[in-house]
């Protein structure tokens, strides 16, 4: 059994956490109907109830490097159901906030984002999609970004403002991230 | 403001807390109006089937309440009436009412049943919840008080079946509703509640015929219910072989702004479990909590026994949803203790619903210029919690705040206290004495036997063949009439038990059916008001020594009835009327014990109108209430402390008498002797009525290094130290542990307190402190009520709560300077090391050491653990079995000071009600001595238990026992011991009890 | 003539234009305008893209996309149960918290553009239940897919939080419910019907693993009851079911049910070629459409 001293915790995690979104982490009184009927708990160890807990402790080193935090597919039955609205899937949001600036981001999202920073949208137009939208008389790329590069400069514009690139070690030069 | 104040109450709510109230005041000499806007008294008790925690049925401890009720001739009931407007003032109100119409003639109706029989339509049953269908007219329930029948207008189809069978034509469709005013001094509000709709959590499938509410399944088990008793999972009507309680079902839920705690749900669920095993053996129940919270007096030994003897499965996890198959089969998913998620099956789900304010709350807080909280609750104050903030308008109960029947009982009988208080100079201005009618001399006549045998509902019957024990007893010798009754305590049946003792020319009655324990004091006033000596009057026990036990032997059960019948007809033959002889007594009352509850109750009892003598051992008046310095809601308890001691200190009524203790008491009712004990000096005081006010301790742990290193200190150490300034918690830590020295082997108890105390003052520190570090190590979360939002506001703080097992307890070492606490916590099984500036034990309320030399010189019984035992659990939680004298705060059981309070203006209403008499009616069922017998051996004075016999020189000049009829308490104890047989019991004779053995050895 | 700014978000036009060719050609026929919003960019995807890293920048992203749709004073219509999650909750936030309001549009500011909090964001589900009706579907439909047995699949965005959707109880819905019904067919309910899709949050791509199993799980109790077709009304939850069953079947695990969107099915009643809404597929369909078409029309 792990055996931690409370003296080492994290006293900044809940105030961080607050701070990123998850303002009612504190209301948490663990009853468990989060983890109970949570989609991801029936396939893997992922328990919101514990990820709170944790967090209010200040057991940083257990949540902020763990892939936990980014199983949850935000589906908020958690969130609508909590009985003391501690809005736990703001809190898996504030934490993943946290753990990105410590360097804890998996490839998928980071890659996500960046795609949004290169195109304007989550995925890329691709040329097969683009004949098959003709096929269907619809214009090869739909009104969007995907037609029209000063959208892209302005999402560009608001990831500059907000820091972004830096918390997802996003290149500007290459337009690519590194590593 | 007018000199007149009126001698009359109204109370707005008839439930058990509503009938408590008015049976207290129409005791103490004033009339009571008692409002309900149902048809019927009795309120959601009267639909309980069991209560917990002795597994008493509901209505066989309330039925002498309702059968009281009707016939006090003090309380005038307004039943299917609403008010309309209060107008006035305290001492001097005016009530509007309406009355609305059952469109049957009360005077007229019997409640014979024969127009339900014949009416066509259809409703839905109220009383049972909506389970079945009623008729259009109706009587809620057997035992309904008035038992008068109802017609609802909106559905009835006018057919007019029911005016044409009614034979006393009380009928009439032209009846309208009527308004009435009446004058009244004060008021006591006990509107109760009503239960949470799951409608509002839809993923609880309230909408799936097997899911109940349980207050649903409370019907099902009730004998009077849709399924007569039986236990079944409603889509198939067979027995289930699995069910599940899902807690908290709108209850500590702020997302549905119901943040507060019902308290009675896990001790009502247990219940539910406990007995729907009884019913069906080998079914599977399981309760699934967030904390368990069985903090009551007895609760949590309850808890105990429903894991360890009856195999109840509890599983800490609250429920997210209820979830069904495609079969129509429900199933639950949670979260196990291990963390895995597990799936299991039930036959039935039981929502465990919540409390919530009754409807017509806002109208009745309108009209009557009163607060409601939040919630929608009465909005009261910590310390006064019958009090509404108008003056006159006093409250209990559930409407307060959600509570368990002791608990409401007390706060019934305590508004009565508030209530009269106000009006107390003109008691007995608007009363009826009750009149009976003159004795029958059935002297020199043979027995007339009438044996009535009660069905019970199916409590009896369903074991017991009820009619073939009739037809045996009409053969018994004396016995000229026998018959079988469905519910012989019903109001309805006294006047029938009534009617066949002057039409047979009874003169010996027996009743046949439950404990005369609770029933024999009704029976006995019904022959009283038939013309017979109450004494003429003997029960037969068929149901608690015979039906429930045993249950699965009907034929053999069936003999039995018949042997314990023919041996009450035994007896029956050899009764003789006995007399009651009134004697005088004092008028003034004696309070042991001055902390808050004594100098609560000497106030309350002043205001009265009687003279209080307050005893306390110590050189301070103030008991624990010294040590409290914090409340939850901000109050202070140091000005209440100060305000509680200047009034009793210059009360004229009431002597204080510090630094005193008590050598002897010696007395009965009415007339109590007390020799007392200060510095030296000694004192006799006389009094009508003692109030054991003695208080409780706070344990001094044994564990975890108390005592052996100054940060560490108890709560009370804790507050005394905080409030005078003498720590510093800037930037430390801090820990608390609860369940110190409670729920352990040696001490099973829960304390009740210590979970509201530790939030307290872990609020307190983080409002000082905001830095400081706070951990609060717990079994269970016991904030009950409306502190759930303090356990809330605690967390919102910061302070951390760490859960940790019994068998599985927090360590606490030191390291050289250093103290470590070590717990593992059970949610996440990991070990944390904690190092406190400051560790606070929550430690247990322990009974106070002096309890079994009280108990001695009164003779009054202590529970196991050395708290005093009220006469009974629910529903005389301030009595003790000894008339004229009474209980109050933690000498009771651990409690906080808002329920202290209430405790304490209880005992004062239950003593009034004896102080208001002008004398004291001695018992019947006494001993008496031959003196031409007696050797004046003294066995008997050496052998009472409560010294009553005396020996003296008699007229004759002989040496003999004299036994003093105003102090025996019938016990029987010298009668057994006698060696001359000089002592003959009086309804105990030996002739009696052997004519009752040789009859059982009769074939 | 009811009019909407027609919000596309990304998987619909990048990887399924035809559900984005289904509604434009049944929404044009029934009588409702679709306005493009030229310019607009990803909402940005929930839990997958800037929400994970910085509240405001996907504020920001949100509400320059609904400024466009200001700027043409239309209310906007997602088809996407993502999008209407993103959009929403960022409508609805802003609307109520000037503090935030004013720090986006200071962002906003730079690029020529004002978030003003004027338009309703709304999902298609609820402009088909509400502007079109179950009644007109009824008629369009004619019973014609009685028989059919149907498993449909809200997602999690369009109902929760229902305190932003404020739409449908999410514990007991019934507006997809009837939708489905109103075409004749028999909407199935299984204990996993409101389960989650297992895509979200990022989790498609982070651990496909563990988002097919969560997919699985639910793809056993519709394949149990033998639906002839599972029907979404968001684009992600589709390519979860439709690539999603794939990669099963390419493990060893068969699970073929065909997945459409709402509408797609709803042109092919219409009398829609099945080339122009219906073609986009990894869970062949031919068997089901063959079915759908033979059925009498109206």
């Amino acid at each position: 059994m792990e055996v931690i001293e409370l003296k080492n915790a994290d006293r900044t995690l809940p105030q961080r956490v607050k701070e990123f979104g998850g303002i009612d982490l504190l209301a948490c009184y663990q009853c468990g109907t989060c983890s109970s009927d949570c989609p991801v708990g029936t396939e893997f160890f992922f328990r919101i109830r514990r990820i709170m807990r944790k967090a209010a402790l200040g057991l940083s080193e257990q949540v902020l490097p763990a892939k936990d935090i980014w199983c949850c597919t935000t589906c908020f039955t958690c969130f609508d159901r909590c009985p003391q609205d501690a809005k736990p899937t703001d809190v898996i949001l504030a934490l993943r906030r946290v753990a990105a600036r410590e360097g804890y981001t998996p490839q998928a999202s980071r890659n996500t984002s960046a795609n949004i920073t290169k195109f304007g949208h989550a995925v890329p137009s691709l040329e097969e999609i683009e004949k098959k939208r003709e096929a269907m008389g619809l214009p090869a790329r739909p009104p969007t970004a995907a037609t029209y590069p000063e959208a892209i400069r302005e999402i560009q514009l608001i990831v500059k403002k907000r820091g972004i690139a830096e918390i997802i070690r996003f290149n500007w030069e290459k337009m690519e991230l590194e590593g | 403001m007018s000199e007149d104040k009126i001698g009359a109450v109204l109370v707005v709510g008839a439930g058990i807390a509503g009938m408590q109230s008015a049976l207290d005041l129409a005791d103490s000499g004033f009339k009571v109006y008692l409002l309900t806007e149902y048809p019927s008294i009795g309120g959601y008790m009267a639909k309980l089937d069991k209560t917990f925690p002795t597994n008493d049925c509901a209505m066989c401890i309330i039925s002498p309440k309702l059968v009281d009720v009707a016939g006090h001739p003090n309380i005038e009931l307004l039943t299917n009436c609403d008010l309309l407007e209060l107008s006035g003032e305290p001492g001097s109100f005016k009530a509007r009412i309406r009355k609305r119409t059952r469109y049957v003639d009360e005077e007229k109706c019997t409640g014979c049943g024969s127009c339900i029989s014949v009416c066509p339509v259809e409703i839905l049953d109220g009383f049972n919840e909506n389970l079945r269908g009623t008729k259009n007219i109706f009587i809620p329930f057997p035992q309904a008080v008035p038992l008068k029948a109802t017609r609802r207008k909106e559905t009835c189809m006018g057919c007019g079946l029911c005016k044409v069978v009614c034979e006393s034509g009380a009928i009439d469709f032209n009846l309208t509703d009527s308004e009435i005013t009446i004058d009244i001094g004060s008021v006591v509000l006990a509107p109760g509640y009503k239960t949470f709709d799951p409608e509002l959590m839809k993923e609880y499938r309230y909408d799936h015929p097997d899911v109940l509410r349980s207050i649903e399944f409370e019907r099902f088990l009730a004998p009077t219910g849709p399924t007569g008793g039986h236990v079944i999972k409603p889509s198939t009507g067979e027995e289930p072989k699995s069910i599940a309680w899902i807690q908290c079902v709108g209850s500590r839920n702020e997302r549905l702004d119901r943040g507060y705690c019902s308290s009675v749900c896990c001790t009502y669920a247990i219940k539910e479990a406990v007995i729907a095993k009884e019913h069906v053996p080998d079914l599977s129940c399981t309760i699934f909590y967030m904390d368990m919270r069985t903090f009551g007096k007895g609760f949590e030994e309850y808890y105990n026994r429903a894991k360890d003897e009856y195999g109840i499965e509890f599983i800490r996890c609250r429920v997210p949803s209820v979830k069904v198959r495609t079969d129509g089969g429900l199933f639950i998913r949670y979260e196990n203790e291990e963390g895995e998620i597990e799936e299991r099956e039930f036959d039935v789900v039981v929502l465990s619903v919540g409390f919530q304010p009754p409807d017509g709350n806002r109208e009745l807080a309108r009209i009557l210029g009163i607060d409601l909280n939040k919630f929608g609750f009465c909005e009261t104050g910590e310390f006064t919690p019958l009090e509404t903030g108008r003056e006159g308008i006093y409250v209990c109960g559930a409407f307060v705040e959600p509570k368990d029947i002791p608990e409401t009982v007390a706060q019934g009988s305590g508004a009565s206290a508030k209530a009269s208080a106000l009006i107390s100079t003109s008691r007995h201005t608007q009363v009826t004495e009750r009149e009976f009618p003159p004795e029958r001399d059935v002297s020199g006549e043979l027995p007339r036997i009438g044996v009535f045998v009660c069905h019970c509902g199916i409590n009896i019957a369903s074991v017991v063949d009820v009619l073939a024990v009739v037809e045996y007893a009409k053969t018994l010798p004396g016995v000229v009439y026998a018959e079988n009754d469905l519910y012989a305590c019903s109001q309805d049946n006294q006047k029938h038990i009534q009617e066949v003792i002057k039409e047979y020319n009874l003169n010996r009655v027996i009743v046949a059916s439950c404990s005369p324990r609770t029933h024999e004091p009704l029976f006995r006033n019904t022959c009283r008001e038939a013309g017979l000596n109450p004494y003429l009057f003997e029960m037969a026990n068929i149901r608690d020594q015979c039906s429930w036990v045993h249950m699965h032997e009907p034929e053999k059960a069936t003999e039995k009835a018949k042997d314990l019948v023919r041996m009450a007809v035994a007896k029956a033959n050899m009764l003789q009327p006995l007399k009651t002889i009134p004697i005088e007594m004092n008028h003034e009352c004696m309070v042991i014990g001055g902390g808050i509850a004594g100098m609560t109750a000497a106030s309350e009892m002043t205001r009265q109108g009687y003279r209080v003598y307050l005893i306390e051992k110590e050189a301070e008046l103030g008991g624990n209430l010294r040590s409290i310095r914090y409340s939850l809601s901000g109050e202070d308890p140091q000005e209440l402390l100060r305000r509680m001691i200047e009034e009793v200190e210059t009360n004229p009524m009431i002597e204080v008498m510090k630094s005193t203790t008590i050598d002897s008491i010696e007395g009965y009712i009415g007339n109590f002797k007390v020799n007392l004990s200060r510095n030296g000096e000694k004192r006799e005081i006389g009094c009508g009525v003692i109030i054991v006010a003695t208080g409780a301790e706070e344990y001094k742990p044994k564990e975890y290094l108390y005592g052996e290193d100054e940060r560490i200190v108890t709560q009370h150490e804790f507050e005394e130290l905080m409030d005078e300034g003498k720590l510093d918690l800037s930037g430390k830590t801090v820990v608390m542990i609860q369940c110190v020295g409670s729920r352990e082997e040696e001490r099973t108890y829960c304390s009740r307190v210590c979970c509201a105390t530790a939030i307290k003052n872990s609020i307190v520190i983080k409002e000082n402190y905001p830095d400081a570090d706070v951990y609060i190590l717990y079994r269970d979360i016991r904030a009950y009520g409306f502190k759930e939002e303090y356990y809330r506001r605690a967390r919102d703080l910061g302070v951390i709560f760490i859960r940790y097992e019994k068998d599985e307890k927090p360590e606490v070492t030191k390291d050289g300077d250093l103290l470590k606490v070590g717990v593992v916590d059970q949610l996440l099984k990991e070990k944390f090391i904690i190092e406190p500036d400051l560790l606070v034990l929550s430690a247990a309320t322990i009974p106070a050491a002096d309890n079994p030399r009280i108990s001695e010189l009164l003779k009054l019984p202590l529970t196991e653990h050395g708290f005093f035992l009220e006469a009974h659990a629910k529903l005389r939680p301030v009595d003790f079995a000894t008339d004229g004298v009474f209980l109050c705060g933690l000498a009771h059981s651990p409690k906080l000071i808002g329920e202290t309070v209430s405790q304490a203006c209880a005992a004062v209403s239950r003593a009034c009600t004896v102080l208001s008499r002008p004398f004291i009616e001695s018992e019947g069922t006494i001993a008496k001595v031959n003196e031409l017998i007696c050797s004046g051996c003294g066995v008997c004075v050496a052998a009472c238990p409560y010294e009553v016999p005396e020996l003296v020189v008699n007229e004759r000049g002989a040496l003999v026992a004299r036994i003093n009829e105003a102090k025996c308490k019938g016990c029987g104890v010298c009668g057994c011991g006698c060696p001359s047989s000089a002592i003959t019991m009086n309804h105990f004779m030996d002739m009696q009890i052997m004519a009752q053995i040789d009859a059982f050895g009769a074939t | 003539m009811t009019s909407y700014a027609l919000y596309l978000g990304c998987i619909g036009p990048l990887r399924y234009p035809d559900i984005e060719n289904s509604i434009r050609l049944t929404f044009k026929e029934l009588g409702i305008e679709l306005v493009d919003m030229e310019g607009a960019t990803c909402c940005p995807a929930p839990g997958a893209g800037f929400k994970n890293f910085d509240e405001l920048a996907a504020l920001t992203v949100s509400a320059r996309n609904i400024s466009i749709a200001e700027e043409l004073g239309l209310d906007v219509m997602t088809f996407c149960g993502g999008c209407q999650g993103s959009l929403n909750w960022a409508n609805k936030l802003l609307q109520s918290d000037p503090e935030r309001k004013s720090r986006v549009n200071e962002i906003l500011s730079e690029m020529g553009r004002e978030y003003r909090g004027t338009a309703k964001v709304k999902h298609l589900v609820e402009v088909v239940y509400e502007d079109i009706g179950v009644d007109r579907i009824k008629k369009i439909a004619n019973d014609r897919l009685e028989g059919f047995k149907v498993a449909v699949h809200y997602g999690c965005h369009v109902l929760r939080p229902y305190r932003v959707e404020e739409l449908d109880d999410p514990e007991k819905p019934h507006m997809l419910d009837d939708l489905v019904k109103a075409w004749g067919a028999e909407s199935l309910e299984f204990p996993e019907k409101h389960t989650c899709c297992g895509a979200g949050g990022g989790l498609f791509a982070n651990d496909r693993d563990l988002s097919l199993s969560i997919m699985r799980k639910k793809m056993v109790q519709i394949k149990e009851l033998e639906a002839d077709m599972l029907i979404d009304i968001c684009p992600f939850c589709h390519m979860q079911f439709d690539l999603g069953q794939m990669q099963l079947r390419e493990k060893g695990e068969d699970f073929s049910t065909p997945v459409f969107y709402y509408n797609q099915v709803l042109a092919l009643l219409m009398g829609f070629d099945r080339n122009k809404v219906a073609f986009i597929e990894n869970t062949p369909r031919d068997d089901v459409i063959r079915r759908i078409l033979a059925t009498e029309r109206a």
